[in-house]
């Protein structure tokens, strides 16, 4: 679209009324480094949240199974013990 | 010798994949390209729009983040690179617009002939007629401001700023014209009150 420029006017158009300064790429790439590091600390955060939310939760998870397994035993304990002397007579 | 930037190269900038440190440090080094290729463009732009050179660079640099940020969502097969960056410039300018806090250079208040008193003669009409300019530009209704601010950008054909501007081809260049021609009468009015 270079052959557009007919007047003052659109050579004051094309020209820009505002310039990019020189450190311009600089001060981007600075940001970008900077969004990248607040990412990468975001995904460690959240790894070792994790982390330390499957340790935490081991014990709890590992005491909820065995009280598990203890109602079990005891509710077949209880119909064992229902079906015995019905079965005796 | 300094390579010519292609477009090729510009979609390589957004679209490359991270996997490790090494192509990290590449992958900056390709958008580092891309963003002194563009930043011209983008700061002309926004120029057209009529921000400040304050303002506009707290939005170019917010652009080129947005770019890097959402670059593996750009498609090639879709719209050029270009096209791309541009819709996200004209909807951080609008979003600018929208928020209210958009801070115009008060041109009325702004002492030019204490500004540039030890300029040249010709260089302070230069820079009196750039302030006009800017002033008339922002008299101008956002879609035509718009359509003003694209259709200066070189990397751009107006079929791509019509797609911009989500709008035919040729309503984008009836848009122009119409705004060409009210900058000129405001421009106008402003040398006959000036005579």
């Amino acid at each position: 679209m270079t052959d557009k420029y007919t007047d003052s006017l659109d050579v004051m158009l094309a020209d820009g009324l505002v310039k990019s300064p020189d450190d311009f790429t600089k001060k981007v790439m600075h940001r970008i480094s900077e969004h990248a590091d607040i990412e990468s600390s975001r995904r460690l955060t959240t790894r070792s949240l994790i982390g330390d939310y499957l340790k935490n939760s081991l014990w709890p998870a590992a005491a909820l199974a065995t009280s598990a397994a203890l109602g079990g035993f005891q509710v077949i304990a209880f119909i064992f013990g229902i079906w015995i002397p019905a079965t005796a007579g | 010798m300094e390579s010519k930037f292609t477009s090729a190269d510009a979609v390589a900038a957004l679209s490359t994949d991270i996997t490790g440190e090494d192509s990290q440090d590449s992958s900056a080094q390709r958008f580092g390209a891309f963003v002194e290729h563009y930043q011209h463009a983008v700061f002309g732009f926004l120029g057209r729009m009529g921000f400040s050179q304050a303002d506009s660079e707290d939005i170019a640099q917010e652009v080129f983040l947005k770019a890097w940020r959402y670059r593996r969502s750009y498609n090639p097969q879709k719209a050029q690179p270009s096209t791309w960056l541009f819709t996200i410039a004209r909807n951080a300018a609008i979003s600018k617009f929208s928020s209210k806090r958009a801070v115009e250079v008060p041109l009325d208040t702004v002492d030019i002939a204490a500004e540039t008193q030890h300029q040249p003669e010709r260089q302070l009409q230069n820079e009196q007629t750039r302030l006009a300019l800017a002033k008339a530009l922002r008299q101008l209704p956002l879609d035509d401001r718009c359509a003003i601010a694209l259709f200066y950008i070189d990397d751009l054909s107006s079929a791509d700023a019509a797609s911009i501007l989500q709008c035919k081809t040729a309503t984008f260049k009836t848009r122009l014209s119409r705004a060409r021609n009210k900058l000129k009468l405001i421009l106008d009015d402003r040398d006959e009150m000036n005579d």
